[in-house]
């Protein structure tokens, strides 16, 4: 056990305390952080494509899951396949056809819309501020939906056909049975997923920076966007200053998930 | 108690993984590293490998008791790359970087003094004006810069047919009035790479700042009330009022170029590799000098340059293989734009038709461009600034007051 | 099932217009790639826009095998994901089982403190860990990528194996060692086989988390001997131009092999490993 914990210790404990100790020997940066003209504005985008991402997400996600389980269907294990494809292939790429699709010059999206007399001009996807926001969460969505439908894939498996059979007898509901059989047995699942995809929603720079680079006029700029600029331009007190931010943010959340794991932790210790 | 077939394999299979990983890594952590006295390693960006392979060649033949061995960077990962193993102190000897980086890596003492090398056959003063001086710092010169370009103006001729414009324009009037001609329902007057890298924008925004009263000093921007305003409502407004493309915001350099080889844009400020570009596909393309208020407008010149890290294991190979590099033939036939010494422009592939105002712009009418880090700092706000003015949310009056006082907190202190 | 089938028509019909929702919404942008992976450069920005190339070429696929790092760089992205993948599920399922079963003081803190090194951004780790694997002398090697990124894999996937073992009941276990087998064999035979649909789950995460890595893979590799996929792709764009045909032709080629892939795996997911879960 003892590599195993030196190791852990390596991977976990060494980086945080490398961002506290570094963002403390600055602390000129937090000021610098939290005196920016957008930064309040930085916040709220934050906010919303994390909210927005992550609900969408494990929407999608659950509703894929659950349809691939239909007895109704064959074939399913290569739908499952392509249903992967989002996540597999490379970042950069699907933003990138994203981008393509969405263009008011040369975007599909728009040029079908106009040709099926939807609309009559190109829709400024990316680059009217009041939407652009939503589309390029909905790419996150698009992206991280599969990892959702896998890990609630495989946790419905765990639940053992008996209990499904046991709730038809009793005569319960499609809903019932997905209510108190289902949920409650993906539960930590769930919670797990919900925890990946916020720390994404908090790390990730590719989608957005690839789409419209924050704009416009910072209307899609988030946290990780910041970060990639000040560490661009090599601003290292500035890096680790929105670090210890974003490690304040996600410290809260798993404050929540500590909460609502309670009952299963307390068996721990 | 004993252990059953099925752990007794997968207790193995688990051994041999870590024992392999493990030994490996005890391999490699016991090797001793190379001798490297002969050997000296450059960074290459993949756009100049195939001329840098031929000039090693070269290079080799003439200094037998040295190899130079090439790593190949790309455009993407370089930055990041060059930062890290000059912070961690394990750098190779020649570094091909970006010009605009370099003065963070000088202000942080990781490059080594190249001053000795600026002799008669590489005098300082035959470098583009002003070039060597940015790459110093208290009389010492950290870099060799080999390439160094600026924008100009790059226009369809045809479209100027169709639209009854005799020339190119030359001062922001005739800019402004050409622009709201070009523009029919399908085709826009100009663009602006709103999209992409934030310094493309501000790049464009600063030269239009420059011709019109804001300096540069020391490598540091003093901006003035009255041109920044005059920059913010140029591009600004060319966007509310539609004779530059509403999609700018989705377009990034390379977008705009895209949009102007398919005849969408009627002319744009840009690079000479775009005007390269139209010229081989036979678009009917010219170039002419950038408008500014008056008359000839003032461009920055951007471009690229050999470091050597102080901490590199090869100091003396890597200073004769930036010396060789740095003669007139050399950097004239490894760059992709124009040669950062004067001498070496005189190469037939500098004088073609299209590139012949960029040139000429680049020897009257440029400036490097600022590469004080607290600039480089403002850039995003800056970025976003202009856009609130071309989405209509903001005034160019309030943008420049906006922009000066930031530039008053963050770059005031500078000397 | 073929019972409820014959009774609801309606549903099934409903669950495949659901399916082909799903799949138009997934596959669409893909579709595109695929499409702009055969058409000559000229034809990708045209106006008006088409999602077919006019005219068919292979250029793109034959620059991607002949002028890039690609082929080279897929099998590094293989090798580094594997490692990844093996040793994520080794150390996990020893790290998750010990969280999930042994009783020691301060495991649920310790439990907590592994979720917040999740939460770090690789940016700030990347000269601290570019040190420690500067002195194993492990640049640019493949297993030195991979050890980095252990680094995202090992707290994620520490907690989803520790929830799954959680929840498998120890009574279990215990019914094993009675019957005369010892602790590891109660984990080989009762307990993998109940967690492989989760284990494999978390193996394809490990797998595609490093698959994906940009940052660590662009400055661990030095040269291209151990260039991984993601930063092969950068080899397309120069300053001024980026090749979108060899750029999406590449991307097709990495996508497929992976994808088949797990088609393939799909059963140890889906499995039915377990006594009587249903056959997916």
């Amino acid at each position: 056990m003892l590599p195993a914990a030196i190791l852990m210790a390596v991977l976990t404990v060494v980086p945080v305390i490398a961002v506290l100790q570094r963002a403390l020997s600055d602390t000129d940066a937090f000021s610098r952080l939290f005196d920016a003209p957008n930064f309040g504005r930085i916040m709220l985008n934050t906010l919303v494509w994390t909210l927005v991402s992550v609900a969408g997400a494990v929407l999608i996600g659950y509703a894929a899951a659950l349809l691939l389980r239909s007895p109704y269907l064959r074939l399913t294990g290569a739908w499952r396949g392509l249903f992967m494809i989002p996540w597999i292939i490379p970042g950069v790429v699907g933003a990138t056809v994203w981008r393509w699709s969405l263009s008011s010059d040369y975007g599909l999206v728009n040029h079908w819309l106009i040709q099926a007399n939807v609309i009559q001009h190109p829709i400024a996807w990316l680059s009217n501020p009041d939407v652009v926001l939503y589309a390029v969460a909905l790419i996150q969505i698009w992206t991280t939906a599969p990892f959702v439908m896998l890990m609630v894939s495989a946790a419905l498996t765990g639940i053992p056909a008996e209990r499904y059979e046991a709730a038809r007898l009793d005569g319960a509901s499609g809903w019932q049975t997905f209510a108190y059989i289902v949920l409650p047995a993906i539960r930590s699942t769930t919670w797990i997923a919900v925890l990946t995809l916020v720390t994404w929603a908090l790390n990730s720079f590719t989608i957005i920076w690839v789409m419209t680079s924050g704009g416009p006029a910072g209307a899609s700029t988030i946290l990780p966007i910041q970060l990639y600029q000040a560490f661009q331009r090599g601003d290292q007190s500035l890096v680790s200053a929105i670090a210890v931010l974003q490690l304040a943010i996600c410290a809260v959340f798993v404050a929540i998930y500590a909460r609502a794991m309670r009952s299963d932790l307390e068996e721990l210790s | 108690m004993t252990i059953r077939p099925r752990t007794t394999a997968l207790l193995a299979a688990v051994a041999v993984v870590v024992l392999a990983v493990v030994g490996v890594i005890v391999y490699n952590a016991t090797r001793s590293s190379t001798d490297s006295s002969d050997t000296v390693t450059w960074w290459v960006p993949d756009w100049d490998w195939d001329v840098a392979t031929t000039l090693v060649q070269k290079f080799e033949s003439e200094n037998p008791s040295l190899h130079v061995e090439m790593v190949k960077t790309t455009g993407a990962t370089v930055a990041n790359k060059v930062s890290v193993a000059l912070d961690a102190g394990n750098a190779p000897d020649l570094i091909t970087e970006s010009i605009a980086r370099t003065k963070t890596y000088i202000d942080k003492g990781q490059l080594a003094d190249l001053t000795s090398l600026y002799d008669d056959k590489m005098p300082a003063s035959d470098f583009a004006p002003g070039l060597t001086e940015t790459l110093s710092v208290d009389g010492k010169t950290y870099a060799v810069p080999y390439r160094w370009a600026t924008n100009a103006l790059i226009y369809n001729k045809d479209l100027f047919d169709k639209a009854g414009i005799a020339g190119p324009p030359t001062t922001w009037a005739e800019f402004v009035e050409d622009a709201k001609k070009l523009t029919t329902s399908t085709v826009a007057g100009t663009a602006w790479p709103m999209q992409g890298d934030p310094s493309d924008l501000t790049l464009r925004f600063l030269d239009f700042a420059l011709q019109n009263g804001t300096t540069i000093e020391n490598g540091t921007p003093k901006f003035t009330q009255d041109s920044v305003e005059q920059a913010l409502q140029l591009m600004g407004k060319s966007v509310v009022d539609g004779y530059a493309t509403k999609s700018s915001f989705e377009l990034d350099n390379t977008g705009i170029r895209d949009l102007f080889l398919q005849g969408r844009v009627g002319m744009y400020l840009g690079g000479v590799f775009d005007a390269d570009t139209a010229a081989t596909q036979k678009f009917p393309v010219a170039t002419a000098i950038a408008p500014g208020p008056s008359g000839p407008g003032v461009q920055e010149g951007v471009g690229w340059t050999y470091i050597v890290p102080s901490k590199a294991k090869n100091l003396d190979g890597a200073k004769t293989l930036a010396s060789f590099l740095g003669r007139p033939e050399n950097m004239a036939s490894l760059t992709l734009t124009f040669p950062a010494r004067v001498s070496a422009t005189q190469d037939a592939k500098f004088q073609t038709d299209v590139r012949k105002p960029f040139g000429e712009q680049l020897a009257k009418y440029s400036v490097p461009a600022p590469n004080d880090p607290r600039w480089t700092a403002m850039i995003p706000f800056v970025h976003d600034t202009i856009q609130e003015i071309a989405l209509g949310s903001k005034s160019p009056q309030e943008g420049a007051a906006a922009i000066m006082a930031q530039a008053e907190k963050n770059l005031g202190g500078a000397k | 099932m073929t019972r409820s089938f014959a009774r609801r028509p309606v549903l099934a019909v409903l669950t495949w217009v659901a399916l082909a929702a799903v799949l138009v919404w997934t596959l669409w942008p893909i579709v595109l790639m695929v499409f702009t992976s055969f058409k000559p450069g000229s034809e990708i920005f045209a106006i008006p826009p088409t999602l077919t190339p006019k005219h068919w070429t292979f250029d793109n696929y034959t620059n991607v095998f002949t002028q890039s790092s690609m082929p080279h760089a897929l099998v590094n992205s293989i090798i580094v994901g594997l490692l990844v993948a093996a040793a994520t599920l080794i150390f996990c399922f020893s790290a998750g089982y010990a969280l999930a079963r042994f009783k020691f003081k301060g495991a649920r803190s310790v439990a907590l403190f592994i979720l917040v090194g999740q939460l770090v951004p690789l940016s700030v780790l990347l000269l601290p860990l570019y040190k420690m694997v500067n002195k194993l002398q492990l640049l640019d090697t493949t297993i030195g990528l991979a050890f980095v990124h252990l680094t995202i894999t090992v707290p994620l996937v520490t907690w989803m194996i520790r929830n799954q073992i959680a929840a498998i009941p120890i009574s279990l276990e215990e019914a094993a060692e009675i019957d005369g087998g010892s602790r590891f064999d109660a984990v080989s035979y009762v307990t993998l086989p109940i967690a492989a649909p989760g284990l494999a789950a978390a193996g394809m995460f490990a797998f595609l988390q490093s698959w994906h890595e940009f940052l660590f893979a662009s400055v661990f590799a030095t040269s291209e001997s151990a260039r991984t996929a993601p930063v092969a792709l950068t080899e397309f764009a120069t300053e001024y131009h980026v090749d979108w045909g060899s750029t999406m032709a590449a991307s097709v080629v990495l996508t497929v092999p992976v994808v088949i892939v797990f088609i393939a795996l799909q059963r140890y997911l889906i499995g039915g490993l377990t006594s009587g879960a249903v056959k997916g």
